[in-house]
């Protein structure tokens, strides 16, 4: 009945109904392609989400290390402060600890913020780590608007999230491209038996194969984005961990070469300092300090290294 | 001919008749001849725009399907080889972190990480931007 209704229908409509036919078999090809597409961008969303979270949890460890230099430098006096440093050329030491304790102040505004919170990406804690507030200059990759996001806390939030949390991402956009056209087969061959009517309805499944398309285009640049940022995470993670492992180190080294016997050496230098009015370090514990404020400056810059800007472009 | 065939013939006659209206305006000729042919020139039209309409929507749907598959396999590999790039020197720096650290050499150790914080601060994507923008542009470059 089917093959001898097909070719009545054929015959009506001048070998219109097959090419209808055709076209809808095609849009249904695409249609499952971009369901593949939707499902590859959903899962490197959650492999990268789970980086995001691993970057936030170093950054914060990082933090928290670099505040250790604050056991050194809270008994450097304004003299020692101005201390050209003969690497970092035109900075004094004064500069360089502002520099530090600036990155120390706002990660724990952040942190005292999250408090109670896990470390996810979409809190406060997750912005220090990630988001760039001061104008960094943007490459115009936006992850946000690709999602369906536009910006920086929704970008944020598609990570955090599940594919509810989308607000209005792929998968939503998907589903309204296909919504209207599931009945469009049955309803449409059916009726239309005669050829300018069966061509307004290839008509259709060729624009609605064209959204498709354009979709399955987004769907490809946003797996492309996610998967730079992935890439652009894993990088950022493994080099802070070396950063903040090597500051440790060389804070351990140095802390042990002005306080050689800790507590007693502390006193002494005290003592040192109210009798004799001597400075509290000699030349070559500022050596040593010197040696340790530039490691932190550099581990600094690298806590400081946002991924993306306000806007949830790529950085 | 078989009962089957016949009760095959009957519906395609019920479907005829169900949509009879639609295919009598266009086959069967009224009274006025001249109505009947304006309403055949008409059809013509319509299937002259639509068929065009198809046409474009055709050739854009071929030109973004080779896009797809060109564009997102050179971006994709562009950007493997930046990262495999920076990868390479970020292990460099390592190295002389760790040089730095078993030779207990104050100036390595800050050379090496003074070298890694210019690498991870300079944007992976700033060129791949670039080269976008340029591939975008349809601009001949000079090589």
């Amino acid at each position: 009945m089917g093959e001898l209704l097909d070719g009545f229908k054929n015959v009506v409509t001048l070998g219109k109904h097959n090419q209808l036919k055709a076209k809808l078999s095609d849009y249904r090809k695409l249609r499952k392609d971009l369901r593949s597409q939707i499902q590859v961008v959903e899962e490197k969303r959650l492999v990268v989400n789970h980086k995001l979270e691993a970057l936030v949890e170093e950054k914060k460890k990082s933090l928290l290390a670099l505040k250790k230099i604050k056991n050194i430098s809270k008994n450097l006096r304004g003299k020692d402060r101005e201390f050209t440093n003969p690497i970092y050329k035109n900075q004094t030491v004064a500069v360089q600890l502002s520099a530090i304790n600036k990155t120390i102040a706002i990660g724990e505004g952040a942190i005292n913020a999250s408090k109670g919170l896990a470390c996810g990406v979409s809190t406060a804690l997750g912005s220090w780590a990630l988001v760039s507030t001061y104008g960094t200059a943007s490459t115009g990759i936006a992850i946000g608007t690709l999602s369906g996001a536009t910006a920086t806390n929704a970008t944020l939030a598609w990570f955090g999230g599940g594919a509810l949390s989308a607000g209005g991402g792929g998968m939503a956009v998907g589903t309204t491209v296909l919504g209207g056209l599931v009945v469009v087969p049955a309803i449409i061959a059916l009726a239309a038996l005669n050829y300018v009517s069966v061509q307004k309805k290839i008509r259709e499944v060729s624009r609605a194969k064209l959204k498709t398309l354009r979709e399955i285009d987004n769907q490809k640049r946003a797996e492309l984005a996610v998967e730079a940022l992935g890439d652009r995470i894993d990088e950022l993670l493994v080099t802070t961990k070396k950063a903040r492992e090597t500051f440790l180190h060389e804070y351990k080294r140095v802390y042990k070469a002005v306080y050689p016997y800790n507590f007693i050496s502390k006193i002494f230098k005290y003592i040192r300092s109210k009798l004799f009015e001597a400075s509290y370090f000699t030349d070559k514990d500022l050596g040593h300090i010197q040696h340790i404020l530039n490691v932190a400056s550099e581990f600094r810059i690298l806590i400081d290294q946002k991924v993306i800007d306000e806007t949830g472009r790529l950085l | 001919m078989s009962e089957n065939d016949i009760q095959i013939g009957k519906d395609i006659v019920k479907l005829i008749t169900k949509n009879g209206p639609k295919i009598s305006k266009l086959e069967v000729p009224s009274a006025n001849v001249f109505d009947f042919f304006n309403k055949l020139s008409n059809a013509y039209t319509e299937k002259q725009i639509t068929e065009r309409e198809i046409k474009k929507i055709e050739s854009q749907e071929r030109l973004l399907c080779l896009e797809i598959t060109k564009k997102y396999d050179f971006y994709f590999h562009l950007c493997k080889h930046i990262f495999a790039e920076r990868k390479v020197a970020i292990a460099k720096s390592f190295e002389i972190i760790d040089h730095g650290i078993s030779e207990k050499n104050n100036d390595l150790i800050t050379a090496g990480l003074k070298s890694l914080s210019q690498i991870v601060s300079s944007s992976p994507f700033a060129n791949l931007d670039n080269l976008r923008k340029l591939l975008e542009s349809d601009k001949i470059v000079d090589i």
